[in-house]
């Protein structure tokens, strides 16, 4: 198992290496450059901003220092951010963005897990209903509005949490963040929860099992352990995603997180801010799905690497 | 279950950094929360080019020239100065207790650097050209001259001299722009580009930074060295950069901040109402316009484009549209600038009853072939994206309609509109708008000056007009000046390359707590002169 990780791992490279040349290229042919302002600048001046960026050399060139760069883990100086390299903007918002993001997660899926057993267990009957309500409002109501009802209810009306701003990473900031970040996956997991119980519930293994006359609760744990699958096969991207900041959350609270980067340095025209971005969730990506493939040898018997 | 290794993996990210419970302020501090609606994209006052980073600025430095509570220049680092009779020759005498926050005393060789550091092409400062006035600078900038040829002197350590290259009337004004500030020689050579991150920065301001972290906050603290440390009441101020209007109207509600600098315009009613006097609403030097192409067949003719400014309803605009956050315009320099004795030169027709106007609107159309019964216009109004900006443009087109102007809309967003209008593509008639960079009438009026390349939208070519900016800017006698601008202007106003519609005004929230805040044109509100009750 370990050596097959390490294959993966190996085999990682390439995909990266193909996702930051692609990129670096296609961020390119957006029209304008990160230095285009309401006001035009004057021509001598956008040069002088070039040449010290080095913005002004052939595209080949540029590209093969950002790979050397790259390569000693500089990703560059930010154009948005000036007094910030890359780098820097990244090792102060990631640790923001993946202690918010793992916080969702675990609520997502102790709480997501929890709904969707019990709607299992008591199926269509006024539990299970009420559950799945409950999860296709978290669903279908979006974060930016969630977000404000939840600051003007704890915030302002109750007085109980603050509105916004991060306070250095206080718990009290944390708390409306993490709950507008956990609620649509909590629905996620408790409907594939339920759906994969129910389905395994009735499968010809557990009838097999319970003709044998194991008792209901090893039956059940029997059946949690099948109907695992799919839910892990979902939280791997939704890890990925939720562990790499949001835009909406992040802005509206006030969050030093690293959502913001993908949006912005896209918008400025931040060619190190996107290209950064790109490969961290590149990486981002390929670590959680290992950790999925390997969770699945771990809970399905059959997988084997 | 065997949930628990993505358990665990959660939990070792969880506990990585929701880390300890916020430490409380010692009770006897004064923290003023600052809400400032866009993130600086540098501290460092020679890179500068924002609002938002100069509102950091003037409280980090203090340039010869400052800002006061009004926010009208007043004497800085330079306690007094002098003008040669020509005009030319500024001679400012520093203040001997200005100190930078490691005690260093605060030079005229000091200054002398900056204004180099600042025209450096190394530095690629992107508005170096506010400064392009002093003597050599625009060459220097563009790598002609060598920093040291520029046109500043320190004859002593406390008196330095600026030599122009005209005589600029707006200087003193020129200098309260972040790019006049000064930075600290041994830091800047020591640190390089990193010596304005927090560990390495030394001000000379009433405060000095002491944290700043992208999307989150920027942290000021009193600065004791200053020259006047005791006389400022607030004991740390924090900037947030808050992007989001109504998460910052939210937080603004629940005492978060005692101050946000913008407003969300769709909920300006609702804003009225609940927070009432803590509204600020103030003229801004600021103006709304719509360019139109006068090298456009129709648009050419001066009385077409006279017609198409008549018939707009400007209070409707104002109130209607933008809820008040804008005030109607009938001149292209917003009243109440400098300089400017006697105010803009506004619209012949502004106190015209709106029937006259459309009658005298209709008589121009129809002696330029066009209007009811004339030749068929079509006109296509381009805007960048902004639901304000759009309905603008909608109301345009319903009052052009009685002048037999058919309109159709085009919107795309904001860097590709101006690339356009930059790159002088083909349109008609399209939305802009300018904000003041120094409180005079020549910061409005150059936008069409011919040689203007890259902001004459309007194509305009007027040599008469050009002739007059020329006077303008060889007049010495401010009162002579202002009488030249404003023929300046009346040509303008008869012209009409833009179409003024609105002037801008400056939106504050501003909590009953803090007191001295004084509302005005140049929206400056340094928190040395606010205290918090």
């Amino acid at each position: 198992m370990l050596s097959y990780a390490l294959r993966r791992l190996l085999g990682a490279i390439p995909t990266v290496f193909l996702v930051v040349t692609l990129s670096f290229f296609l961020i390119r042919i957006a029209p304008g450059g990160p230095f285009d302002l309401e006001r035009p600048l004057d021509p001598k001046t956008l040069e002088n901003l070039n040449r010290v960026f080095g913005l002004d050399r052939p595209l080949p060139e540029q590209y093969w220092r950002y790979l050397n760069g790259l390569m000693r883990g500089d990703f560059g100086p930010s154009f948005t951010w000036r007094d910030f390299s890359v780098a820097e903007l990244f090792a102060g918002a990631l640790p923001v963005s993946m202690g918010l993001g793992g916080a969702a997660l675990l609520i997502a899926i102790l709480v997501g897990t929890g709904l969707g057993i019990a709607a299992a267990m008591r199926q269509n009957r006024a539990a299970d209903h009420a559950a799945m309500a409950v999860a296709t409002v978290g669903l279908t109501i979006p974060n930016f509005v969630v977000a404000p009802l939840l600051q003007i209810a704890f915030g302002l009306v109750l007085g109980l949490l603050p509105v916004g701003g991060w306070n250095g990473g206080a718990w009290r900031n944390g708390v409306l963040p993490v709950i507008v970040l956990a609620l649509p996956q909590i629905a996620v997991v408790a409907r594939l929860t339920r759906a994969s119980l129910i389905e395994q519930l009735r499968s010809p293994s557990i009838r097999t099992l319970r003709a044998a006359g194991l008792p209901e609760r090893r039956v059940l744990a029997h059946a949690l352990r099948a109907a695992a699958l799919p839910v892990v096969s979902y939280l791997g991207p939704a890890a990925a995603a939720l562990l790499t900041g949001s835009v909406v959350v992040e802005t509206i609270f006030g969050i030093p997180g690293v959502g913001r980067f993908f949006v912005e340095g896209a918008l400025n025209r931040d060619y190190t801010l996107v290209m950064g971005t790109v490969v961290l969730i590149a990486i981002f990506v390929i670590a959680v799905n290992l950790l999925v493939d390997l969770l699945y040898a771990l809970i399905d018997p059959r997988v084997r690497y | 279950m065997r949930f628990a290794p993505l358990l665990a993996f959660s939990l070792a990210l969880a506990a990585t950094s929701l880390g300890p419970l916020g430490v409380a302020p010692a009770a006897a501090e004064s923290v003023y929360h600052r809400g400032n609606s866009g993130e600086p994209e540098t501290l460092d006052p020679h890179k500068t080019s924002t609002v938002p980073e100069s509102n950091v600025l003037r409280d980090l430095f203090e340039g010869l020239v400052a800002h006061d509570a009004r926010g009208e220049p007043a004497p800085g680092a330079a306690q007094s100065w002098t003008i040669s009779p020509d005009g030319k020759v500024y001679t400012f005498k520093l203040r001997a207790d200005a100190k930078w926050s490691n005690g260093d005393p605060v030079t005229a060789e000091d200054f002398a650097f900056s204004f180099r550091r600042l025209q450096d092409p190394a530095t690629a400062g992107k508005y170096a050209a506010v400064l392009y006035p002093v003597k050599n600078a625009e060459k220097v900038n563009k790598g002609q001259l060598p920093p040291a040829e520029l046109g500043v002197r320190a004859v002593d350590p406390l008196t330095f001299e600026v030599t122009l290259e005209a005589p600029t009337p707006y200087f003193i004004q020129l200098l309260t722009h972040s790019t006049g500030l000064p930075v600290h020689p041994a830091s800047v050579q020591k640190f390089g580009k990193d010596w304005v991150k927090a560990e390495n920065i030394v001000s000379n301001g009433p405060y000095r930074l002491k944290e700043f972290v992208p999307s989150s906050h920027i942290r000021l603290e009193r600065n004791p060295t200053f020259h006047a440390a005791a006389s400022v009441k607030i004991d740390a101020v924090v900037f947030y950069p808050t992007e989001d209007r109504s998460a910052a109207l939210r937080r603004f509600q629940a005492g978060e901040l005692q101050s946000n600098d913008d407003v969300p315009a769709d909920q300006i009613g609702f804003i009225r109402k609940t927070l009432g006097k803590q509204l600020h609403l103030a003229p801004y030097l600021g103006t709304y316009y719509f360019s139109f192409n006068t090298k456009k067949a129709a648009l050419a003719d001066v009385r077409v484009r006279q017609a198409l400014s008549m018939v707009v309803d400007r209070e409707f605009l104002a109130e209607d549209i933008w809820g008040g956050t804008m005030v109607p315009g009938y001149s292209f320099v917003p009243p109440g600038i400098a300089n400017y004795a006697g105010g803009p030169a506004y619209a012949t027709w502004k106190d015209q009853t709106p029937i006259e106007r459309e009658e005298a609107a209709i008589k121009l159309m129809k002696a330029a072939g066009y209007g009811p019964g004339g030749k068929p216009l079509k006109l296509e109004i381009r805007y960048n994206t902004s639901e304000n900006h759009k309905k603008t443009s909608i109301a345009l087109a319903d009052m052009w309609k009685p002048l037999g102007v058919e309109v159709s809309l085009v919107n795309t967003d904001l860097k590709t509109h101006y690339a356009l209008l930059r790159d002088r593509g083909d349109y008609d008639v399209a939305r802009a708008g300018w904000i003041a960079d120094y409180p005079d009438p020549q910061n409005f009026l150059f936008l069409v000056q011919s040689d203007n390349v890259g902001l004459n939208y309007a194509r305009y070519e007027n040599p008469e007009y050009d002739a007059l900016m020329k006077a303008a800017a060889a007049e010495v006698d401010l009162d002579k000046r202002a009488g030249i601008l404003k023929q300046a202007e009346t040509i303008f106003m008869r012209d009409l390359p833009f179409v003024p519609l609105l002037y801008y005004a400056s939106k504050n929230l501003v909590s009953d707590r803090l007191v001295g805040w004084e509302d005005n044109l140049r929206d400056a509100h340094p928190t040395r002169y606010l205290s918090l009750k």
